[in-house]
């Protein structure tokens, strides 16, 4: 191989030396044609004919010299830097031309390489942790009950993780919040609470200090933290000595041991990770409880459906000795799908639209080649005449058209670096949003699609102009030769095409559109105008003894501390009401209970109960959070640990149990009915309590607006179960976020270790869960007018180049007699059946395509035809306009003066 | 010529030439070409002056080189030389010959 570097080389270097190796073969050359003269005269030959053969003996010199000249260099390169050149030249004489496709094709490629780093960033680029793809997410699931996704139970975890034998690690993992006190203020830390081989799991190490023992899951061993780096940073002055100093965390001491590095990757920020640890007969730690999250290694060469097999065999056995377990089974997802799958679709298409705008890019230009190539005709018979082949010619027009592109793709790229700075803006849309940037993998897709695209406009119009026929037409006439039919098909094909894409994308644009209206139309169930809200991580010294099952409502210091914050908040000036629950809506957080209601028979098995949703709420939440009252009262102040058990339920649950009846008085359990109790966990004697169901309110979404609203009942803290956890939330006269201060006054003075956290307010967390919609309509909207504007271009560039091209042929008709209405007539005409053809195709195509959207719409089909007839009418005026200019300047036609010019 | 049939002879003539060279030693263009017609019998006869092509590519290649020097009739020409590179390709390509009409030969012998 060593001589093909040579080779190579030699000939790089040929091309600098290219005059003295031309130089040295004509001496060469001439001594061989002497030499062989003499030989042919010693023979006998006269002089002439000595040289004669000698002539022929050695060939034509011009030939040899050009077989020479192509062996010494690069022939290719060279051929390349001409045409280089000459296209540069032919550039800069038509500035506006070139402009005009340098910004068109900036912004085409631009915006392609954008989302494709985005696409790139979220969707293709493995997860940031040791070999990625074996990595999965392992769930609880109740298909019987149609439960499909939910957290895990401790012990079910530990069941999982002894047992199986088709993981290399299995970990299991819980969020939360910890109050970290010590400093000036106390703050609030998200973090997770996790089994000690987590970061083994993810094949991440601590950058400092050490990992997690598995000892260290032992109550009382388990005071060990890992801090993130950023917190390292922040709080502990990136001082390698922070080892084996303490945090108090929830009013704990805890000790750290290791610091995790800058690229660990959470989907969202973590600072503190604590070991998961429970107290004996802790009521988290049982089968009572399902929240933990797991992620599993796979082993070598083990699928998925093998450990989908593995885990629920164990969890099979785990029903012999805990029947409360009956129907509880597992599945398992790739983890990344978890993360970013539900991003997939939207993500998909929005690169399908941008790929589209690039294309009605490339028509445009495309038909932009052919009208000033027309104007080459002299030059391309001129070359031909001088040898230059149909392949040569087509090299120089496709170089020009990638030159073109390649600019356009180096200008879109600098647009593209200025387009992801504004990416912090979609903070809570996408996942893996650091992971966003212009890699090796970016720009070799920008390199790509900018010579694709090139070749692709540029394939047209050189075709067309490479065939030559008729020198001497084209030379006598300096040009101006009358349109071959080839041409103006061309064109009309190209004007065709382009108003199709640009229905279809214009379609989809529509369907976003009108989906996000639907959205934002859906009846929330609740106000959020002017409330407030933040959330309160109550530490456990407040509640000393968690596992007693029978106990009423929260704790003494616990309903203390709800009663006393809502009624002190509510004398704050400016504060209207003010309450506490478990969860805000739109939050997606599900807790949820059992629901027995006592007017049928009981259910025969635990796992025969229903779930519904369940909020613990305190003080005036309904009021606060504009709940809306449809039936019978609210709770408040009434409802204590001593009077009689009252809940209220959403329309929802209504509509469920009790369809078209008065609920109202029905009496109901939130637990198992009492001979479904396991045997130990409740002492003798001991009764569920009943609660009856005082009022009915209106459907409050807790998850999206897109879904529906399930079944929910809400209960007193001071008589069932609450959160260590609550949001608080506060309606406000005026601006809510003008009471912050005064409230964290307030808190303060109950607890000054009490950090006020995730400060929001009901209209911000509502704008937040539907920004991804929005930011989705907001960005096919863009594109959809981008496509619009760019077609509308194109047909009146199209028209107007046929109006002057057919100039003496209006004059001729117009001389005749022809009328200017009917001239009018004749061009709109023309150029309205194209945009007819192209958006019959284009609906055609977008009946095909748009099925795509459908899992990214709310409330309206892919195939509305609503928003399909719209959108056609829309784009048929624009196009109808983009005719109707031209055609008007054709009816300005003087006869005399375009007879004239023939 | 065709070009198809320039790329056929291109290697054969790059190892006659290498062959040419080792046997004689130094040649300039001209020696080299009537030794060719002597020995291919009038392979080369017409069209000598596309040699200079593939002299200018073994020189590339590096198996051989080149320098100005004065003929037996007092012109001054260029002189080719094989270098020890091309003494190798010379032993290879001889050997991948000598296997190649081996083979063909045992074909056609056993036709026979």
């Amino acid at each position: 191989m060593l001589t093909w570097y040579r080779l190579i080389l030699s000939r790089l270097t040929g091309i600098a030396k290219k005059q003295t190796l031309a130089g040295e073969l004509s001496d060469e050359l001439r001594v061989h044609h002497e030499m062989l003269r003499e030989e042919n005269m010693r023979r006998g030959m006269s002089r002439e004919e000595a040289d004669r053969h000698a002539n022929m003996s050695l060939g034509n010199a011009t030939n040899i010299q050009e077989r020479y000249r192509d062996q010494a260099a690069l022939p290719f390169f060279e051929v390349l830097w001409q045409d280089l050149r000459y296209a540069v030249r032919l550039l800069r004489k038509s500035p506006g031309f070139t402009a005009v496709a340098i910004i068109t094709l900036a912004l085409g490629i631009g915006a392609n390489t954008a989302i494709f780093s985005v696409v790139n960033g979220v969707l293709l680029r493995p997860l940031p942790y040791e070999d990625p793809a074996k990595l999965m997410f392992i769930f609880s699931s109740s298909p019987s009950r149609g439960l499909h996704n939910y957290g895990t139970s401790p012990p079910d975890f530990r069941a999982m993780r002894e047992r199986n034998h088709t993981l290399a690690g299995l970990s299991g993992f819980y969020s939360g919040h910890f109050n970290l006190t010590g400093a000036e203020q106390p703050e609030l830390l998200p973090g997770d609470v996790v089994s000690a081989e987590y970061f083994r799991t993810l094949g991440v190490q601590p950058a400092l200090g050490r990992d997690f023992l598995p000892n260290e899951e032992q109550w009382g061993s388990h005071h060990v933290v890992v801090v993130s780096e950023a917190f390292w940073r922040t709080h502990l002055n990136s001082d390698p000595g922070a080892l084996n100093k303490t945090l108090m965390l929830n009013g704990e001491p805890y000790k750290i041991i290791g610091v995790m590095p800058a690229s660990f990757y959470t989907l969202v920020p973590k600072h503190v990770w604590i070991p998961m640890a429970w107290k004996p007969k802790d009521n988290f730690d049982s089968h009572n409880n399902y929240f933990l999250d797991m992620i599993g290694r796979l082993k070598p060469g083990v699928t998925q459906q093998q450990v989908y097999s593995d885990l629920n065999s164990i969890m099979l056995g785990i029903v012999q000795q805990f029947p409360e377990n009956k129907g509880v089974g597992a599945d398992l997802e790739p983890l990344r799908e978890t993360l970013v799958g539900d991003v997939r679709p939207a993500l998909m298409v929005l690169l399908g639209a941008v790929a589209a705008v690039l294309l009605i890019a490339c028509v445009n230009l495309a038909n932009l080649m052919l009208v000033r190539s027309a104007g080459r005709k002299k030059e391309i018979a001129i070359r031909s005449a001088l040898g230059a082949g149909r392949t040569r010619l087509l090299r120089q027009f496709i170089t020009e058209s990638i030159l073109l592109s390649m600019l356009g793709g180096l200008l879109g790229l600098v647009l593209a670096y200025f387009f992801l700075g504004l990416l912090p803006l979609a903070q809570n849309i996408l996942p893996r949003m650091q992971e966003i940037h212009l890699d090796t993998r970016v720009l070799l897709f920008t390199f790509a699609i900018s010579v694709l695209t090139g070749a692709l406009f540029g394939l047209v119009p050189a075709l067309q102009n490479s065939r030559v026929h008729k020198f001497s037409n084209a030379l006598k006439e300096g040009g101006r030769t009358s349109e071959t039919g080839g041409g103006s098909r061309a064109r009309a094909g190209l004007v065709i095409t382009e108003v199709a894409l640009a229905l279809v994308l214009l379609i989809g644009s529509g369907l976003a559109i009108r989906s996000f209206q639907r959205l934002m139309h859906v009846d929330a169930g609740f106000d959020p105008a002017n409330v407030l809200t933040f959330r309160v991580s109550l530490p456990q010294s407040y509640d000393p003894h968690p596992d007693d099952p029978t106990r009423i409502g929260a704790p003494p210091r616990i309903a203390a501390f709800y009663q006393g914050m809502v009624d002190r908040m509510e004398q704050i000036p400016g504060v209207r009401s003010a309450g506490a629950t478990s969860s805000l809506p739109l939050q997606g957080e599900n807790w949820t209970k059992f629901f027995v209601p006592l007017d049928r028979p009981l259910p025969v098995s635990v796992e025969a109960i229903a779930n519904v949703q369940y909020c613990g709420i305190a003080g005036h939440f309904f009021k606060a959070n504009g709940v809306r009252l449809l039936k019978g009262r609210l709770l408040d102040e009434h409802d204590h640990a001593t009077s009689a058990l009252s809940v209220v339920v959403n329309e929802a649950l209504v509509r469920t149990y009790w369809p078209g009846q008065d609920a109202i008085g029905k009496q109901v359990l939130l637990t198992p009915p009492d001979n479904l109790i396991p045997i130990g966990e409740a002492p003798p004697g001991y009764h569920v309590p009943h609660f009856t169901i005082v009022g009915v309110v209106s459907d409050a979404h807790y998850g999206g607006l897109d879904k529906n609203p399930k079944p929910a009942v809400y209960a007193s803290v001071l008589q069932h179960d609450f959160s260590s956890n609550p949001a608080f939330t506060v309606r406000a006269d005026g601006d809510p976020k003008n009471l912050v201060s005064a409230i964290r006054n307030v808190l303060a003075q109950f607890d000054k270790s009490l950090p006020m956290a995730r400060i929001s307010t009901m209209e911000n967390i509502m704008a937040d869960s539907v920004a991804q919609p929005r930011l989705e309509a907001l960005l096919l909207g863009l594109f959809g007018g981008l496509a619009m504007l760019l077609a509308a271009v194109g047909i009146y560039g199209v028209m107007s180049y046929t109006v002057a091209q057919r100039t003496s042929e209006i004059g001729i008709r117009m001389a005749l007699g022809a009328l200017r209405f009917d001239v009018l007539n004749m061009v709109l005409w023309q150029g309205l059946r194209l945009a007819a053809i192209g958006l019959a195709i284009g609906l055609a195509l977008a009946f095909a395509v748009t099925r795509v959207m459908s899992k990214v719409l709310f409330g309206i089909s892919a195939t509305d035809p609503a928003t399909f007839a719209v959108i056609a009418v829309l784009l048929a005026a624009v196009a109808a306009l983009a005719c109707y200019i031209p055609a008007r300047r054709a009816t300005k036609v003087d006869p005399m003066v375009a007879l004239r010019y023939e | 010529m065709s070009e198809a049939k320039t790329d056929v002879l291109q290697g054969t003539l790059d190892l006659m030439v290498l062959k040419t060279l080792e046997a004689m030693g130094s040649m300039h263009g001209y020696g080299i070409a009537r030794r060719l017609e002597q020995v291919s019998e009038d392979l080369l006869q017409l069209n000598q002056g596309t040699l200079y092509p593939a002299l200018l590519r073994l020189q590339q290649k590096g198996w051989i080189t080149s320098s100005w020097g004065v003929s037996d009739n007092n012109r001054k020409a260029k002189f080719y030389t094989i270098t020890r590179s091309g003494k190798k390709q010379l032993t290879i390509e001889a050997r991948n010959w000598e296997r190649i009409s081996a083979v063909i030969g045992k074909l056609l012998g056993s036709e026979g």
